[in-house]
């Protein structure tokens, strides 16, 4: 393994949407920044999503630029396939040690043109579209990936050598090692993100088994333009959905998955799928079994009350069961609560569970910090400053502290990155106060005060 | 350019340091090609949907979606039109890859 030493102000684990912001905030405040990704290709979860609520604006619109912001920023050292193995405290600083793992393509040479891809003999399940569509052994990890770099997913080549055949500019390189990084790092903010309940953790849903049950994510890459089938479809057999019913809480707020939290997101990605369902798919039934819908954000009741307008069928239940039926529809026993609590069965044709979060890695094996009993960070000081850790000079942001939306995800990032700032002082080569500069004391400023200072003249609006 | 520095030379110097590639990889990478060639002799004929391409090749559902999904990934095979609750898919003129 080959070895390699660095120096950087603030390093950022995770490059999700919250681990983006964070890296950026801070490379524009003239820090040195390593984001670091696990994942072939930067973006988290977010790039994966089809649209956002309540906006409904499109969530690769949203997320492309900052990933983009992120790779091309002067300040900022993107590593993408890299592990974090250790994080240590050093003195005042941290000495972290990374594994850049072999993508067997040069990086510096790919130019991204797929023909190693189209090449490539085997085609195996894609996970980032859920299993539903394929990629190649050799592959670019999706189309809106930065980078836009292949890899060769070396447990599925067979060694035929047609990539290297067909690559333009010799990229290919099946004599990559891993290489061990030691990263000399001044702060560290954890943004490991989420990952969500498995769906077969409910046996009596049939996840994993009935191919007609499928997750929230899933769904996502269904209803996104470049999803796997390019249209709504149901994985046995192809057949455009007409009777499609959602379950809530199907992996959250049960003792007995060990995730009793409600995930705060369920509700609301819910009712924004049924309403771009009835968008793609305008003569189907759309049904939603739920036990309290939790609309709780700005305009989030609005957007709720908009979907029951549309004609998405809310209906106050709890699914005790789902049964397979030999062509692939779905039989759903179901307590109506709202009604008399009498059990019906219900039949539909696709069934979504709208599964929940936890976490996305164990940060305590890689840091010293304090976790929840939910493997969540652990502020010790959770209603004051939610981004602390347990560790001077470690921050946290995003669903690595526990379930949140995309807005508080950014928000919370943010407030990490201006916690580091704070911790490492200003700057290197942070420009000095000019002097002819005159101190103000903005305490000491009432809105709506003129103010004149030096030549300069403006005016504080309250 | 030495002998050891040949693409060529450190695949294979991969491959006998991973050991040889697992039957079960073998055997799918067989499978798949089989069902593509199922695919395209069915769709021969004309466009069909993933059911009438499964009773013509005797093959599941889901396994034929699958495919068909990954063949229309990769250029081989286009969306036609529909046929009420179901998507007819063709093959493309001359398969570019």
């Amino acid at each position: 393994m080959i070895e390699q030493r660095i120096d950087i102000d603030a390093l950022v684990v995770g490059a999700g949407i919250a681990g983006l912001q964070s890296a950026l905030d801070l490379a524009d405040r003239g820090y040195s920044v390593l984001l670091v990704e696990r994942e072939a290709s930067i973006g988290g979860k977010m790039i994966a999503l089809s649209k956002v609520f309540p906006t409904m604006d499109c969530a690769s619109c949203i997320t492309t630029p900052r990933m983009s912001s992120a790779a091309h920023h002067d300040n900022i050292t993107t590593w993408t396939y890299t592990d974090v193995d250790s994080i240590t405290p050093d003195g005042a600083a941290f000495t972290a040690k990374l594994t850049r793992k072999a993508r067997y393509v040069d990086e510096d040479l790919c130019i991204g043109c797929r023909l190693c891809e189209y090449a490539c003999p085997v085609e195996l399940p894609h996970e980032f579209e859920g299993n539903m569509g394929a990629r190649r052994a050799a592959y670019i990890p999706f189309g809106t990936a930065i980078p836009q770099k292949a890899l060769i997913d070396i447990d599925g080549c067979v060694y035929c050598g047609k990539c290297e055949k067909a690559c333009p500019t010799d990229a290919i390189d099946f004599g990559q090692k891993p290489v061990s990084v030691t990263v000399h790092a001044r702060s560290v903010v954890i943004a490991t993100g989420f990952e969500t309940t498995p769906l077969d953790a409910k046996k009596e849903y049939q996840g994993g088994v009935a191919a007609n049950v499928i997750s929230a994510l899933d769904m996502e890459r269904l209803l996104s333009p470049n999803g796997p089938y390019g249209r709504v479809l149901r994985p046995s057999d192809g057949k455009i959905p007409d009777n499609v019913a959602y379950v809530q809480c199907a992996g959250s707020r049960d003792e007995t998955l060990g995730v009793p939290y409600c995930s705060r997101v369920c509700c609301m990605y819910a009712i924004k799928q049924t309403m771009l369902l009835s968008g793609s798919l305008p003569l189907a039934d759309i049904t939603v079994y739920y036990m309290d819908i939790r609309a709780f954000g700005k305009g989030y009741e609005q957007f709720y009350q908009t979907a029951r307008s549309m004609g998405i069928n809310f209906v106050k239940a709890k699914v005790a069961r789902i049964e397979e039926e030999p062509n692939g529809d779905l039989k759903l026993r179901v307590e109506i609560i709202e009604e008399d609590g009498r059990v019906s069965e219900m039949a539909h044709d696709l069934v979504v569970l709208s599964v929940g979060l936890k976490p996305g890695d164990d940060p305590r094996r890689f840091i010293g910090v304090d976790l929840d009993q939910y493997g969540f960070v652990a502020s010790p000081e959770p209603k004051l400053d939610a981004t602390l850790t347990s560790m001077p000079g470690v921050a946290a942001a995003g669903t690595a502290i526990g379930p949140k939306d995309i807005v508080d995800s950014i928000m919370e990032a943010s407030a990490a990155a201006t916690k580091v700032a704070t911790y490492l002082g200003p700057p290197p080569n942070s420009p000095q106060p000019a002097d002819d500069g005159v101190q103000i004391d903005i305490r000491e400023i009432e809105a709506g005060d003129a103010l004149a200072v030096a030549g300069h003249s403006e005016v504080l609006r309250g | 350019m030495t002998a050891v520095d040949k693409p060529r030379n450190k695949m294979l110097e991969l491959k006998e340091r991973r050991g040889p590639v697992s039957s079960a990889l073998l055997e799918s990478v067989r499978q798949n090609n089989a069902v593509k060639s199922a695919i395209k002799k069915s769709l021969a004929g004309g466009a069909m949907t993933v059911p009438e391409i499964a009773e013509a090749s005797g093959m599941p559902t889901k396994t034929i979606l699958w495919t068909v999904t990954a063949m229309r990934k990769y250029g081989s095979v286009v969306e036609d039109s529909t046929d009420g609750s179901y998507v007819r898919y063709a093959l493309v003129a001359k398969d570019p890859r």
